[in-house]
């Protein structure tokens, strides 16, 4: 075959596949939740509808809350803004709470969601330079009913609102990260006035330190329009960070009967909630998240793990014998001397991890699509299978090869 | 280009490579749409070249995607893969034939062999999607060129 047949059959081959007429669509639906997506989506309660086309879930249980025809808030005897409420959110509107705010009024709505019967569609409607538009975003609820929800309204996002819905919600202004790597929170309770909460926050910028939660079921608080902070452009200068689970050499073993069920939890910190923060809302950004599961010289299973959140990344390690429940050690924050960042050839930044553990187990070593070798002082080169390892801890000194550009060396403390 | 123009006009030449890498058309069109995700919430920081951007993206998560199939093999390839239906006519057995053939590739031959024959691409293109150097590609888009020429010498009932 010539190199024109060879181009006539792949053609040929590849012939008649064309996108969905709602490709664009479904990745611009898709985009913004991989932008916004909140930790916790996992098993969550709310689903969101960003914009049309999407047929999501909301689940059930005891649910949002029954809810009477009527509208709440300062502004509610303002029957003309009500109807001008109405009418920017569209045919069957309900008003659901309505009031001042220093971003000026916002309005707390349902209508009929047009996608599925027996649910409706709950958002908010904000003033922007003068006018009342619906934001970006909404949830489905069963049909007469609304549950707590929340908004930054303002030109600076820096007003927040909650209506509770009839549910008590709690507010947690920031985390924190122990000592153990976990993250904490204290939450207070918010006084409610007449439905809803509005208050000042300082300037998000970038990333939403907040967390809010129901006493109610669903216990999330759906944010209607986080994306007007964390989807400001500033976070294409992240790198979404993709969990790469790598198998090390020699864990079969140790490995031989996979946990499953709550065991297999033991083994994943990403699946631990006291490390995650269930309540709060993060830019989905930051560096690779590593899940290497190998063991150790003594047969133990070993994992080591890296977690991000909002940008930034922790590292854990985990060891124990086959059927015991591990302790999650925590190692610190990547930029605590357990990452370097490096620029390969085409230009784009990757980070590489270089976290040495405890007791002698080695130092485990990541970089996406490099090659990585090692040395014991001035001995020679050994390269690692891979792009990630965890060398002996002896190694002095890691060299990473992107595919292109200029290997980095990286001293192993 | 703004992104929307980008997905309108490049999608359907995309999701015929992604066709190729993955062997299987609803994990292309998963796969394109992964992407294309992907380069929509960076969209401001991929200058000037969104299409090579993209070529890259599908090969690396195509290739992810082969290794993790590999490490699974509850979720055989064959079982995943299309199988042209009996009265589908002879492109449909050429489509088998050389997605078969393909699939015996390693993914690095099978990438320089679609980008460079299938789109057409320059080599220095092919090393940008690959994130090798030339040679690699020329290496690798001849190896696996002549692998598909053995393996489509006779392909049963494909008329060429």
């Amino acid at each position: 075959m010539t190199d024109t047949e060879i181009r006539d059959v792949l053609n040929r081959a590849a012939g008649d596949v064309s996108p969905a007429p709602d490709l664009l669509d479904r990745v611009r639906a898709g985009g913004r939740r991989r932008v916004i997506r909140r930790r916790t989506a996992i098993g969550g309660a709310l689903a969101v509808v960003a914009g049309a086309g999407l047929a999501p879930l909301a689940r059930r249980g005891d649910g949002p809350l029954p809810v009477d025809d009527r509208v709440r808030g300062d502004l509610a005897g303002d029957l003309a803004l009500v109807g001008r409420v109405r009418k920017a959110y569209g045919e069957g509107t309900r008003v659901r709470w309505i009031g001042r705010t220093p971003g000026g009024p916002v309005a707390a709505v349902t209508g009929p969601s047009g996608m599925r019967d027996g649910y409706d569609l709950q958002s908010f409607v904000e003033t922007v330079d003068g006018e009342l538009r619906p934001v970006d975003g909404a949830t489905l609820v069963p049909e007469g009913t609304v549950q707590p929800a929340a908004m930054l309204a303002g030109p600076d996002r820096d007003v927040l609102v909650v209506f509770t819905g009839g549910s008590d919600v709690m507010f947690s202004g920031e985390y924190r990260i122990d000592a153990g790597g976990r993250v904490g929170r204290t939450f207070e309770p918010l006084i409610e006035v007449d439905g809803a909460v509005v208050r000042p926050i300082p300037d998000p910028g970038r990333f939403v330190p907040f967390a809010l939660r129901s006493g109610g079921s669903p216990d999330k608080v759906w944010l209607a329009n986080m994306h007007t902070v964390a989807d400001d452009g500033s976070n294409a200068q992240n790198l979404m960070p993709e969990r790469i689970d790598h198998a090390l050499p020699g864990r079969a073993k140790a490995w031989a009967d996979e946990p499953t069920g709550s065991e297999k939890d033991w083994w994943d910190v990403g699946a631990q909630q006291a490390y995650l923060d269930p309540y709060g809302y993060h830019a989905w950004t930051g560096p690779t998240q590593w899940r290497l599961s190998g063991s150790t010289a003594d047969g133990r299973r070993l994992v080591v793990q890296t977690l991000a959140l909002d940008g930034r990344a922790r590292a854990f390690w985990l060891a124990a014998p086959p059927g015991e429940k591990p302790r999650v050690n925590y190692l610190g924050r990547l930029e605590d001397g357990l990452s370097s960042d490096a620029t390969d050839g085409f230009g784009l930044a990757y980070p590489i991890l270089h976290a040495r553990l405890p007791q002698e187990l080695g130092v485990a070593v990541a970089a996406l699509n490099c090659q990585l070798l090692f040395r014991v002082r001035r001995e020679a080169w050994l390269p690692v299978a891979g792009s990630a390892a965890v060398i002996p801890a002896a190694a002095t000194e890691l060299e990473v090869r992107p595919r292109r550009g200029q290997a980095v060396r990286v001293r192993l403390p | 280009m703004g992104f929307d123009d980008f997905v309108r006009s490049r999608s359907t030449g995309l999701l015929r490579v992604a066709y190729l890498l993955t062997g299987d058309r609803h994990a292309a069109e998963d796969l394109l749409q992964e992407v294309l995700e992907q380069m929509y919430v960076r969209w401001r920081r991929i200058h000037g070249a969104p299409e090579a951007y993209a070529r890259r993206a599908l090969v690396n998560r195509a290739t992810n995607r082969w290794r993790s199939r590999a490490r699974r093999p509850e979720t055989p390839l064959d079982a995943q893969h299309e199988q042209p239906g009996p009265d589908h006519g002879e492109d449909v057995a050429l489509r088998s034939a050389v997605l078969d053939a393909l699939r015996e590739l390693p993914a690095k031959q099978r990438a320089a062999v679609v980008l460079r024959y299938l789109d057409d691409l320059p080599v220095h293109e092919v090393a940008a999607a690959l994130g090798c150097s030339e040679g690699t590609v020329k290496s690798n888009a001849s190896r696996g060129l002549e692998r598909l020429r053995q393996a489509l010498a006779i392909p049963e009932g494909v008329e060429r």
